[in-house]
């Protein structure tokens, strides 16, 4: 079903509660992550480029973010025929990336092995805590501009419309999360994990897209209310183990299981995870598809990533407009996937034909 | 002047609509260009080779010259008039194939005077 043009109205009154069906409770599954045993795992991204037609370079996003509670990078180990590979970290954001750069007459290959360990996150929102306050630094790199993302005009409209009458800064991030959930759909069509075009995406009143779209969409609509939001561009690493096919990876190649989530950070609170777009996914790709938004499986997501995140995703970085170190093409929108050029000119990522990479993962026994 | 992705669906349908007006132009004085939006140059060639065209396509790998034209939306099209200054904008989908060349030509020959 294409649903294109969407109303706008009613967006502050948008269902932001859903029933439980009397008697069901029993029925529905628990889809509750909780911060309880951390699990290792380690990626391999493997890099093959044509040889002989010029000078390469590749660029290897590598795990950048390191929360105490939830993730921590271990180490990145790599193998090539490289003349040099080098750290890079893009002085923003904090992204980092293995630079690998081969001479005109190499057959360029890279293997990248990354580990890293993660902890399921699960949030009582009714409980304050005491986090650690946003420095002035990052209360404005949070609540800033991106190319892409603009907090003004159609995107700062539309996001007083769906706050209206939200008294609390969590009243005015849950109401846009359920915003999205509404009026927002997952398109197969769209490629790779979508552009994250904000403003374009109200303009048209196209709210179709993937992860890079609607998550996207959170972050700017939170912003433009001041409250700090970001995206956290990552890659699903397992199967979820509460049971949702679309929430998880299907076998250990994950070269396409790219995915990105969004933070809101609420005072009180701190960073609280949440992820619309994969309430969408659910609702798209959950067997047996095309679910309804009071289907059990949905509304279950749906309560649960306003709040939690189960971690079997690894988050590489939070960056936006990424400049690739000794490239003088354009900046990337978001580092998520591999990137290369040959002699200046830069490959397609999406396109396995002519950008030859693997992406591996697998959870390490615990020792 | 046509600028568009190829990640844009409505853009996918509307090049080769602008190939026939193409055609329909062709002894006339319409040119038509299309400018591909930020993606890499691979993308572009191997996304027209089942889709061949006639007019030029450009690529505006960093998205500077879509700023310049305040593109805010794909696809979105001007139309110059013979001293390529821009006479009509069309933001989003148009039917091209319902416009008849001597009309477009007319209207923008007739704008400003």
């Amino acid at each position: 079903m294409t649903m294109n043009r969407r109303d706008f109205v009613n967006a502050g009154l948008s269902a932001s509660f859903f029933a439980m069906l009397p008697g069901s409770a029993s029925a529905q599954r628990s889809f509750s992550p909780q911060p309880d045993v951390w699990r290792n795992f380690e990626i391999a991204t493997s890099v093959e480029l044509a040889g002989g037609q010029g000078v390469s370079q590749a660029w290897i996003p590598l795990p950048a973010v390191n929360e105490p509670d939830w993730i921590r990078p271990i180490d990145n180990k790599w193998q090539t025929n490289a003349r040099s590979a080098a750290v890079e970290r893009d002085p923003k954001y904090g992204a980092e990336m293995l630079h690998v750069e081969w001479g005109a007459g190499d057959a360029p290959v890279a293997e990248v092995t990354s580990r890293f360990a993660t902890r399921d996150r699960g949030m009582d929102l009714a409980k304050p805590r005491e986090p650690a306050p946003l420095t002035q630094a990052q209360r404005k790199l949070y609540t800033e501009a991106t190319a892409l993302i603009p907090t003004d005009g159609i995107v700062k409209q539309t996001a007083d419309t769906v706050t209206a009458g939200a008294d609390s800064e969590l009243a005015k991030a849950r109401a846009i999360y359920e915003w999205i959930v509404d009026n927002t759909f997952r398109n197969a069509k769209t490629r790779g994990c979508g552009v994250g075009d904000v403003a374009a995406m109200l303009r048209t009143g196209d709210l179709g897209g993937k992860c890079a779209d609607l998550n996207a969409l959170y972050v700017g609509l939170a912003r433009a209310v001041g409250l700090p939001a970001r995206d956290l561009y990552g890659i699903r690493v397992a199967p979820s183990k509460f049971g949702y096919k679309s929430l998880g990876t299907g076998s250990e190649i994950i070269s396409k299981a790219q995915h990105c989530r969004a933070e809101v950070y609420i005072t009180g609170l701190g960073w609280v995870p949440v992820d619309p777009a994969d309430v969408r996914k659910v609702v798209l790709e959950e067997p047996p598809g095309n679910l309804a938004l009071t289907n059990l499986k949905v509304t279950a997501a749906r309560r649960t990533l306003f709040g939690a995140w189960e971690m079997n995703w690894l988050a590489y970085n939070m960056a936006h407009d990424v400049k690739l170190p000794g490239s003088n093409g354009p900046v990337v929108e978001f580092l998520m996937y591999p990137q290369a050029e040959i002699a200046g000119t830069r490959l397609d990522s999406l396109d396995p034909d002519t950008f030859k990479y693997v992406i591996t993962a697998k959870e390490l026994t615990p020792t | 002047m046509h600028f568009f992705a190829t990640w844009c669906e409505p853009c996918r349908e509307e090049l080769p609509a602008l190939q026939r007006l193409s055609d329909r132009g062709k002894d006339s004085s319409l040119a038509v260009f299309a400018i591909s939006v930020g993606e890499p140059d691979i993308r572009v060639r191997r996304f027209f080779e089942p889709m061949p065209l006639t007019f030029p396509v450009l690529l505006d790998r960093d998205k500077e010259v879509a700023k310049t034209w305040q593109v805010e939306t794909l696809p979105t099209t001007y139309v110059l008039d013979g001293e390529r200054k821009p006479r009509l904008l069309v933001e989003g989908e148009f039917e091209w194939d319902q416009l008849k060349v001597g009309e477009l030509l007319d209207a923008v020959s007739s704008q400003g005077e």
